[in-house]
């Protein structure tokens, strides 16, 4: 489940944030190379959603795209809610803004299992960062926090049921807090909120091509 | 918890309109094609458009009009689908429920479509053309939960009645996109998003 229903304001480029050449393709191009083997890919979508429509179903014909047209006034927390609403069974989601090193991304699937949510963390560097607090070699979340900063953030990853998406109005990480202490897994990723970060991205994705 | 799921009939399970196959038996096909896009364009009312349309159309014999209805390409993976789950599913059109039987058949799922009358072999006429909102409704005597999935300006009301609304193709109107709560655009995803329902 890809979430890319936001405007992407802070990173200014006019074009869903998912849709941004990182390495000579598009983010979520390069999170639909991770998925390849997944069959049902479904992404949120909101802003300029007839683009990334086009864009994806150029790629993946079976996509499911959830509609969020209250994009500019919700949160992810509501994008998945609203795709879970149809659904299940618990399911990956990753926020489309994120770039995920792939031998990582693959651990991380092989980690998803139906239980208590799973939290894919990286290394903290992104701008407005949730901090998380670790335990046992980084193996379980305690804490979200925005302060202190911390060594390890989560930026969207997780493999969460639609019961762990119905707490509170606010973000998605809020909802999870109900459930700490959480499973973890590193992941190596880099998420793409403003310039900077896509500056900084750039070598670590072509770095990871190497 | 029990789901009906109620699909456009041309536009979602058959890609060309019916109401076009029909009058491709006739010299007005034309003609009918242009009614069918002031109405599409909002110039016309759906209703009182279908009752004019089939109007013009009472010269086809009943069996013409089956015959080039019988030869629609149905999508072949929702039709798979629907023969595993024939009894909730249904097919939803406007077209007279006579022309439709053929369908009926090759789908094995009911149609709701338009109550006709039939004069000498003929439609001679549809006087209360459905109402695809109204119909879908009904089904909740007998449905807990109603997911319709559309892909014309006429699918919008029978869209507003469901609790599920899916827009279905590359490019539906604005309209039924806006009201949709997810968008497919291939039979195959479509399938996906319906299985768990």
């Amino acid at each position: 489940m890809i979430g890319a229903a936001g405007t992407g304001s802070r990173l200014g480029v006019g074009i869903p944030k998912c849709l941004v050449t990182v390495e000579g393709k598009s983010i979520i191009d390069h999170q639909l190379d991770l998925l390849d083997d997944v069959e049902d890919v479904r992404v949120v979508v909101g802003f300029r959603e007839e683009q990334v429509v086009r864009h994806v179903s150029a790629r993946r014909p079976d996509a499911i795209f959830v509609r969020n047209p209250d994009y500019t006034r919700t949160t992810t927390l509501h994008s998945l809610r609203r795709a879970a609403a149809v659904l299940d069974r618990p399911f990956l989601a990753l926020d489309g803004d994120l770039l995920v090193e792939p031998s990582s991304f693959r651990r991380f699937m092989d980690a998803c299992e139906a239980g208590p949510p799973l939290v894919g963390i990286c290394e903290a560097g992104t701008t407005d960062a949730v901090f998380v607090t670790t335990e046992a070699d980084d193996t379980v979340v305690t804490a979200f926090h925005r302060s202190p900063p911390t060594a390890w953030e989560w930026s969207g990853p997780a493999f969460v049921g639609p019961e762990h998406l119905a707490h509170g109005d606010g973000y998605v990480y809020e909802s999870l807090e109900v459930f700490l202490p959480l499973r973890a897994q590193v992941v190596d990723a880099v998420e793409v909120d403003t310039p900077d970060d896509l500056e900084r991205a750039r070598p670590v994705v072509a770095g990871w091509a190497r | 918890m029990t789901t009906a799921l109620c699909f456009d009939l041309d536009g979602v399970l058959i890609s060309t309109p019916l109401v076009a196959l029909v009058a491709s038996a006739t010299d007005i096909g034309e003609e009918i094609e242009v009614l069918t896009k002031a109405t599409d364009d909002g110039l016309l009312p759906f209703a009182r458009s279908l009752r004019l349309r089939c109007r013009l159309l009472r010269d086809v014999t009943l069996d013409e009009a089956q015959r080039r209805i019988r030869a629609a390409a149905v999508n072949q993976e929702l039709a798979a689908f629907i023969a595993t789950r024939p009894d909730r599913c249904f097919a939803v059109s406007g077209i007279p429920d006579v022309w439709a039987e053929p369908l009926a058949e090759r789908l094995g799922c009911r149609i709701l479509a338009s109550a006709a009358v039939v004069e000498d072999g003929r439609v001679a006429d549809v006087p209360a053309p459905l109402d695809k909102a109204e119909a879908v409704a009904a089904l909740r005597a007998d449905f807990d939960r109603i997911v319709a999935v559309g892909s014309g300006s006429n699918d919008l009301g029978m869209m507003e009645a469901a609790d599920v609304r899916v827009a279905f193709g590359f490019d539906p109107p604005d309209p039924v996109r806006e009201v949709a709560d997810h968008w497919t655009t291939t039979g195959r995803a479509l399938c996906q998003l319906l299985r768990p329902l």
